[in-house]
């Protein structure tokens, strides 16, 4: 697992700074991406009534799931210990597969390329790739 | 045999038909060279792939981003046999530039992320599923005939 390197936390942190205006809309956005796209990531939203892009609860979800982000950016000199209680909420609580971080990952990727395609370079891209990589395995250090 | 549905046969069409493969083919190649490093092994002979301006720039890595856009526009042309367009393209990748599978998956995603940066709101989550599930098909007619 690369670790990241002063200059992926500064683009990460500049970038975040750029993009966290728009993050409640791009959370729905992901979200109902990741459901559309990856119909298997509804299995974990069986007690949702509605999962079009357009529902409330879809929008409030990915406002929660950006905020997470958002923490993860402002803890990112020790995810582990930042992500702590996320990831034992993911891991007892939530039980979410670990494959689906990372279809969560390249979906916050795509509405970043969409949101903003002149900030998101190939040179932010991949340091924003390694940030949520390194969100992910932080995410499930308390599964066992 | 996969199944299109008329909407995804239309999506990819029409992403075809607006995006340019000379821009976007040497933006999904340069981006995936940089966003995983690891790829670079199979252009050692491309010249300077020193850091992303060089990559972006470097005119080999232009010429073959536009090479692999058309590739996938033969198999747009053939979304009901894939398979077969793709066998002799499948054999030259697995025996003669001997490219791990894993990688056009790299490649594909890299794909995506440019598509979806050109089309922007036009790329619904629709849209993306469409897109992707034609690019799954091509990266799995690519690996068919490694043994």
């Amino acid at each position: 697992m690369t670790s990241l390197s002063a200059k992926d936390k500064d683009t990460v942190k500049t970038f975040w700074s750029t993009v966290s205006g728009k993050a409640e809309d791009m959370g729905a956005d992901v979200l109902s991406r990741m459901l559309v796209v990856y119909p298997q990531t509804k299995t974990y939203f069986s007690h949702w009534k509605d999962l079009s892009p357009s529902s409330a609860q879809v929008k409030k979800h990915g406002k929660t799931i950006m905020a997470g982000v958002g923490e993860a950016v402002a803890k990112m000199d020790d995810l582990t210990a930042g992500l702590l209680n996320l990831s034992q909420l993911h891991a007892f609580t939530l039980r979410v597969d670990p494959a689906n971080f990372k279809i969560i990952s390249h979906n916050l990727l795509v509405v970043f390329a969409i949101t903003f395609p002149k900030e998101f370079t190939a040179e932010v891209h991949v340091s924003v790739d390694k940030f949520l990589a390194r969100v992910s395995y932080a995410l499930s250090e308390k599964y066992r | 045999m996969v199944q299109w549905t008329d909407f995804e046969r239309a999506t990819i069409k029409a992403i075809f038909a607006k995006i340019d493969s000379a821009v976007v083919g040497p933006a999904a190649l340069s981006r995936c060279l940089v966003v995983y490093p690891w790829t670079q092994r199979y252009f050692g002979k491309f010249g300077n792939l020193f850091n992303a301006d060089a990559i972006r720039s470097n005119p080999n890595v232009i010429a073959h981003g536009k090479v692999v856009l058309d590739g996938l526009a033969r198999a747009v042309q053939n979304l009901d046999d894939i398979k077969a367009t793709y066998a002799e393209l499948s054999v030259l990748h697995s025996e003669k530039l001997q490219v791990d599978p894993d990688n056009f998956k790299l490649l594909a995603d890299c794909v995506s992320i440019v598509v979806a940066a050109q089309l922007g709101k036009d790329f619904t989550p629709e849209v993306q599923a469409a897109f992707q599930k034609f690019l799954a098909v091509a990266v799995s007619a690519l690996g068919k005939q490694y043994h």
